[in-house]
């Protein structure tokens, strides 16, 4: 039932330009790292890594909640129309296999734009010159993010799904973007959400932000589990509201 | 025109625009408290003039998605609940564009306010020395303010013109990424093409790093009233052109 609510789901995002947005916009802060890296070249002296810092800086402190922000609150949106919140409720489905199908279209959303960073940066790179390929250790970094992400893509869903409207579920994971900053550099970083992505992604830093995994292990499940948890709750005890 | 002035205020009832205006302008206070405490105390002295260079930064990234969303708000309740057909019967659809955009603006207005209001206050309690210029605090108020408007009316555009709010979203995420993009600009033609751009284009701070002492040194640089009027330009010839689209739209 779950497959064939995931193939449902991916069968209502047909013709969305998500694609569109989700290939354009992380374009913007790999030029953006390139061109940082390559006017301050004298600072920046260690190679793929110091390339990184500047790549990872932007996306994954700003941009990547947002993003997936746009595609949770884009998921919820089919439903929060038309009547359609009717239509979903009445369905032969169980209430989890609804919300993990959309979940497990998040969870794609965010390995897909990781592995898309992951291109550009190797592109930025040889194109500002850098020798060779990455080390495999910030791969292993990108990974890493992609678990951190995965707390955020719940988070989000939960929000799109509370929250009719499409826009504001947005401007939250922005606001909440910044906040993340904030806590991580006040070494709070594991008790926020948001900031386990750019805590996973290594974000502006050369040196391993994370030294010992199993917290951050932790509390990234910790978080997806919990927001996952209330997702599903939360369509089996509210109510229908209907437009 | 003020009877639909009130129908609008009536309509933004319970949307939670004003809250969420307050939550960025809460975000914005954090963040400026955070940039604060991280410096030393001889830095702090200059503080208006790192204000003046931060908050601007800050609200490049901040502004095209809060406006993005103002203006969703705005506009989808109509577009989502199919009713601007209906609406245009009672209303002069003029109106309609302009209510929409000036309900925008004075959400706009109300974050600015609490923005410098907010500087004001920081410098009293971080101890800034010296008082905030008028000469900066107006030209701090026309480059934040000027660019928002210029933002704000885009977006009411595109979110009347997609019943898909996603393009309009979308449009205020790339222009976060571009604002922030353009601060790496050299001043020029390229930083006038791009809307986002003006928030640095108008910069009237120049900052000088000392990497060795670890000092950032704010000087006062001259208000670039061309790119302000270039703007002015872009602003007005974007709500004539807004406008008659959104007339000549059918719905």
């Amino acid at each position: 039932m779950l497959l064939t609510c995931v193939r449902m789901e991916g069968r209502k995002l047909r013709h969305s330009w998500l694609w569109l947005v989700f290939m354009v916009i992380p374009v913007i802060p790999a030029v953006m790292g390139g061109g940082n890296y390559m006017m301050n070249q004298e600072a920046l002296q260690a190679e793929w890594y110091s390339l990184w810092t500047q790549c990872s800086l932007f996306y994954s402190n700003f941009f990547y909640g947002p993003l997936v922000a746009l595609y949770c609150s884009y998921i919820w949106r089919v439903e929060h129309l038309n009547h359609n919140w009717n239509q979903l409720m009445t369905m032969p489905v169980p209430f989890a296999d609804i919300f993990l199908s959309k979940l497990y279209l998040a969870l794609g959303c965010t390995v897909f734009l990781q592995l898309w960073m992951w291109v550009l940066f190797i592109i930025t790179g040889k194109i500002v010159g850098l020798p060779g390929m990455p080390d495999l250790q910030i791969l292993l970094w990108l990974l890493r993010g992609c678990a951190g992400g995965m707390g955020i893509a719940a988070l989000q869903l939960l929000l799109s799904m509370a929250i009719r409207s499409f826009a504001v579920p947005i401007a939250l994971a922005l606001l909440g973007s910044v906040m993340g900053l904030l806590l991580s550099s006040g070494g709070m970083g594991l008790f926020w959400p948001y900031s386990l992505m750019l805590m996973g992604m290594n974000a502006n830093k050369t040196e391993n932000m994370i030294g010992n995994l199993a917290p951050f292990l932790l509390s990234t499940g910790l978080f997806f589990l919990l927001f996952t948890a209330l997702g599903v709750c939360y369509l089996k005890k509210k109510d229908v509201r209907a437009v | 025109m003020w009877r639909e002035w009130k129908i609008e205020w009536m309509k933004v009832q319970r949307r939670g625009i004003g809250l969420l205006v307050f939550l960025f302008w809460g975000v914005t206070a954090l963040w400026s408290t955070w940039v604060l405490h991280g410096v030393p105390k001889s830095q702090l002295e200059d503080g208006f003039r790192m204000m003046i260079f931060q908050l601007p930064l800050m609200d490049t990234i901040l502004m095209p998605t809060m406006l993005a969303m103002t203006a969703s708000r705005l506009c989808d309740m109509e577009v989502k609940g199919n009713t601007l057909k209906l609406l245009c019967t009672m209303e002069r659809k003029e109106h309609i564009f302009d209510i929409k955009l000036l309900t925008g603006v004075c959400y706009l207005t109300l974050f600015v306010v609490m923005q410098m209001g907010m500087m004001v206050v920081q410098g009293a309690l971080y101890g800034f020395v010296g008082s905030l210029q008028p000469r900066q605090f107006f030209f701090f108020f026309l480059q934040i303010y000027v660019v928002s408007v210029g933002i704000l009316l885009l977006q009411v555009i595109l979110s009347f013109s997609f019943e898909n709010q996603i393009l309009p979203l979308a449009a205020g995420l790339f222009g976060s990424f571009m604002g922030l993009f353009s601060w790496f600009f050299p001043k020029g033609f390229l930083k006038k093409c791009i809307l986002w751009s003006y928030y640095s284009d108008l910069c009237f701070m120049i900052n000088d790093w000392d990497r060795e002492a670890g000092t950032v040194t704010y000087y006062d640089a001259p208000f670039d009233f061309l790119s302000l009027g270039i703007l002015l330009i872009i602003v007005a010839a974007g709500y004539v052109a807004g406008k008659k689209y959104f007339l000549r739209k059918e719905l």
